[in-house]
């Protein structure tokens, strides 16, 4: 009687310890779910480096943009390059929408300033240097999400 | 058969959680509200700029609506670089939660 009474408790036991096991394991899963989004050295960098380049070839469009047009279009290639990658990352949506604004040909940041550039041929120094502190702060906010991702790995992601 | 306190277990996760939330949040506001002031007084000092350009005709207010609406567009880049600041540190808070939880359970 004593012995069966033993074997019933350690069945319980075992269950109970099987049905804990099984609350982490779904919390680890659910946990794997909320990890923040992981920091990218290549797009930082990228990024870093991308903002250096667009500033230093706007400072060229009070030249004519045919002397330029060469430089524009490598820049437009590397940021595109740079911007499809964004769309390959993990929850990274928003920064995502940060760089369909800055490209944005239609807009008032890069993209324009590049169209714009072409169009007008010459744009005025005043402008080149306000346009260029804009963009700048824009390229700095892309740049200041990515470095608040994560940087440590997170277990089971 | 050993069952799980659960009324134990939600007080003690509630309390961990509430003052990790509240210490999290009270650092970001401080935070947010810094940024913000920061950003309207730049603002105010860029359109202050832009209206002195184009009274000596060094900007034509063609150029000058395209700095407002380029400032608008980084307002919006802006924006989205708090509203992402934000998703990453609830992020962490959810990440925490689970962890307290998942340690409370390994305990008993």
């Amino acid at each position: 009687m004593k012995k069966h009474e033993c074997l019933k408790s350690d069945i319980s036991r075992n269950t109970y310890v099987v049905l804990r096991n099984m609350y982490v394991l779904i919390l680890c899963l659910a946990l794997a779910g909320c990890a923040p989004v992981a920091f990218d050295s290549h797009s930082f960098t990228q990024t870093k480096a991308l903002k250096a380049d667009a500033l230093k070839l706007m400072d060229q469009a009070t030249d004519s943009f045919s002397l330029h047009a060469a430089e524009v279009a490598r820049l437009n290639d590397q940021l595109e390059s740079l911007h499809n990658y964004e769309k390959t990352r993990c929850k990274n949506k928003i920064t995502v929408q940060q760089w369909d604004i800055l490209l944005d040909p239609d807009g008032n940041l890069l993209g324009g300033f590049l169209v714009e550039w072409k169009d007008s041929i010459i744009l005025k120094k005043a402008v080149v240097t306000e346009k260029g502190k804009l963009i700048g702060g824009a390229f700095d906010q892309i740049i200041e999400l990515e470095s608040h991702k994560r940087k440590s790995p997170v277990i089971f992601e | 058969m050993a069952t799980i306190d659960m009324a134990r277990l939600s007080q003690t996760v509630i309390n961990e959680v509430a003052s990790l939330f509240k210490t999290e949040m009270q650092k970001y506001a401080k935070e947010l509200e810094a940024d913000t002031r920061e950003f309207i007084q730049s603002s105010a000092q860029d359109l202050q700029r832009w209206t002195d350009l184009l009274e000596k005709g060094e900007i034509t207010q063609k150029d000058f609506e395209g700095l407002v609406k380029g400032r608008v567009d980084l307002m919006k880049v802006t924006a989205l670089t708090k509203k992402g600041i934000a998703k990453i540190k609830l992020d962490k808070i959810k990440n925490e939660i689970f962890l307290i939880i998942i340690n409370l359970l390994i305990k008993l």
